[in-house]
């Protein structure tokens, strides 16, 4: 009988869960870099994961800005690329941002915030920031639609649906990776919890207590909780409108798959393509 | 006996592969199942802790409830019930069901709150609907002392924050008019949305905030004030609404806590035989 429960707990000690990692970045309160110890990962997401840092932004930057950012452990930015001033506009800021962002041998991935009440329909706004990246020598992987802000959206959830669709259709047209930039609430919200999206679709999700630093929740993936088709998420959001290099920035985790992957893709190769800079594919799942 | 012995080894060595203690598995849904849906299956919720001297507990809820299932919630540990007393349906209505509620939870035992979800996109405008609510109540003998205003679903009103901010407004003035103390239930994103952020709505309005996961006990967060971060005009909270869809007592409700020193005593309300709703849960500290 002793036997038996001394084997047994052998083979729980066995099984049992590797340590938190640590991770450190620098802050723009001071040169000081801060540790902050990783939560282990809930079941919904692959624990074998490893997690890069990230900013977003839609403003404009130079190239001493994104050096900054690179020598503060930032690996990858996502730039904004579609506006959703007037009908929606290219952004014009984008083009500077990730030619600097190549120079400064940063990852590079685009989002675009659409503008749901316009002339234009959802498959035109994004022609619109494809056919700006693509006459500016840039090849896009993959996009992120931003689907945040209930207010700024169309009461009528099917109208939401479809002008998301139509989004998502011409994308994959030119063959990008599509990844979608929500949480639980916006998601219910704006497509009234619409769950027959593909399952190739990525998720980018954010949870924040309020602005700024004091409003940052843990830059782990373990407050996601799966909802509409997404059942796991790539890159998590946990802190608005923070000054990192002195830009104004969100801050973000993403999942960077298995950590060889993540090393080849830092490499030249991957970066440009006939010698024109490639935007997305950064972010695993 | 080597076969049960082995079983149990796998069952610890399972066990051991979950989660970090502090996540729970739970049953639920799998949401790749061919079914759509929009509501979630309400489980039972976890139960009170017998031992927190700094919170207490309360649920929320907007359907009619019997004495006995209200006493069964005190017995659970819950010290107030909020009611709903207003339904949005249409151009938004007095919610009778508030009046036996009340009754039912004065011969239970159990405090009252009292909330109304208005319906902002009504032809009747704020004050008009508090004044269905006070007369409603008074006809039935029910003295109302506070009121809590649901602003919360973006998507449910207009866009426009100035025309939000009048309507809100409206019903605050009728509700100090009438004596009653005033609190708001919504959250920093909700009024960021809704009223743009409004930061003088009046020193003497409480705040009620909601943070979850998602729903159900899987996404629940602590039942305390730690995610609290100021926003608006209000630097701390009264109430938390920690946890949506649960089933208490076999009834579908959200649950709260509230600091527990800001409690009167249900027998301070009835001594005088008259029934008192609201002004349980008293500011903030």
């Amino acid at each position: 009988m002793f036997k038996i429960l001394a084997f047994s707990t052998l083979l729980v000690l066995a099984s049992a869960r590797p340590q938190a990692e640590l991770i450190s970045y620098s802050h723009a309160y001071g040169n000081d870099s801060q540790t902050i110890k990783a939560e282990p990962a809930t079941v919904v997401v692959n624990n074998d994961v490893s997690f890069g840092q990230a900013v977003d932004f839609s403003a404009a930057t130079s190239l001493t800005m994104l050096t900054c950012l690179k020598k503060a452990n930032y690996k990858t930015v996502f730039v904004r690329a579609l506006s959703p001033a007037g009908n929606g506009v290219f952004d014009i800021n984008a083009v500077t941002t990730i030619r600097n962002a190549y120079s400064a041998g940063l990852g590079i991935e685009v989002y675009m915030t659409p503008q749901p009440i316009s002339s234009l329909q959802g498959y035109q706004q994004f022609d619109l920031l494809y056919n700006g990246l693509v006459n500016n020598g840039i090849t896009v992987r993959a996009i992120w639609i931003q689907v945040t802000s209930p207010a700024n959206w169309q009461k009528s959830t099917s109208i939401n649906i479809n002008f998301i669709n139509s989004i998502i259709a011409r994308a994959k047209q030119y063959g990008l990776t599509v990844g979608i930039y929500s949480n639980q609430y916006d998601w219910n919200q704006i497509t009234g919890n619409w769950v027959t999206l593909s399952s190739d679709i990525l998720l980018w999700y954010w949870n924040v207590y309020g602005p700024g630093v004091s409003g940052e929740t843990k830059p782990n993936f373990t407050d996601f909780r799966a909802f509409g088709p997404f059942k796991n998420a790539s890159v998590k959001q946990y802190g608005q409108a923070e000054s990192v290099c002195q830009i104004t920035v969100n801050r973000d985790v993403y999942a960077v798959g298995i950590p060889s992957m993540a090393k080849s893709s830092q490499e030249a190769s991957a970066f440009s393509k006939n010698g024109e800079i490639v935007v997305g594919g950064f972010v695993g799942n | 006996m080597l076969l049960k012995s082995l079983a149990l080894a796998s069952v610890l060595a399972v066990l051991c592969h979950a989660q970090p203690t502090n996540v729970k598995i739970l049953p639920f849904v799998d949401s790749s199942l061919p079914i759509k849906f929009r509501e979630i299956i309400a489980e039972a919720a976890p139960k009170v802790p017998s031992n927190l001297a700094s919170y207490a507990f309360a649920i929320d809820l907007s359907v009619p409830v019997s004495t006995s299932q209200l006493q069964c919630i005190k017995q659970a540990g819950y010290s107030v019930a909020f009611v709903r007393a207003y339904n949005p349906a249409g151009q938004g209505s007095f919610d009778a069901n508030a009046c036996t509620t009340i009754q039912n939870a004065y011969y239970a035992g159990l405090g009252t709150e009292v909330y109304m979800t208005p319906q902002p996109a009504s032809a009747k405008q704020g004050y008009q609907q508090l004044d269905e609510i006070y007369q409603g109540f008074t006809a039935r003998g029910i003295t109302i002392r506070a009121i809590w205003i649901q602003v919360t679903s973006p998507t449910n009103w207009p866009s426009n924050a100035n025309t939000n901010v009048n309507f809100i407004n409206s019903i605050l003035s009728r509700a100090r008019q009438y004596g009653m103390t005033v609190g708001i239930y919504t959250s920093y994103y909700d009024w960021n949305q809704i009223t743009n952020g409004w930061s003088s709505v009046g020193s003497d309005v409480l705040l009620w905030y909601w943070n979850v996961l998602g729903g159900g006990v899987n996404g629940e967060t602590p039942a305390t004030f730690t995610d609290f971060r100021p926003f608006g005009c209000w630097s701390v909270p009264s109430v938390k609404q920690f946890a949506q869809v649960e089933q208490v007592c076999q009834i579908t409700v959200n649950r709260d806590v509230y600091a527990a020193g800001s409690m009167l005593k249900a027998s301070d309300a009835v001594e005088d035989g008259k029934i008192y709703a609201g002004g349980f849960v008293t500011g903030n500290q």
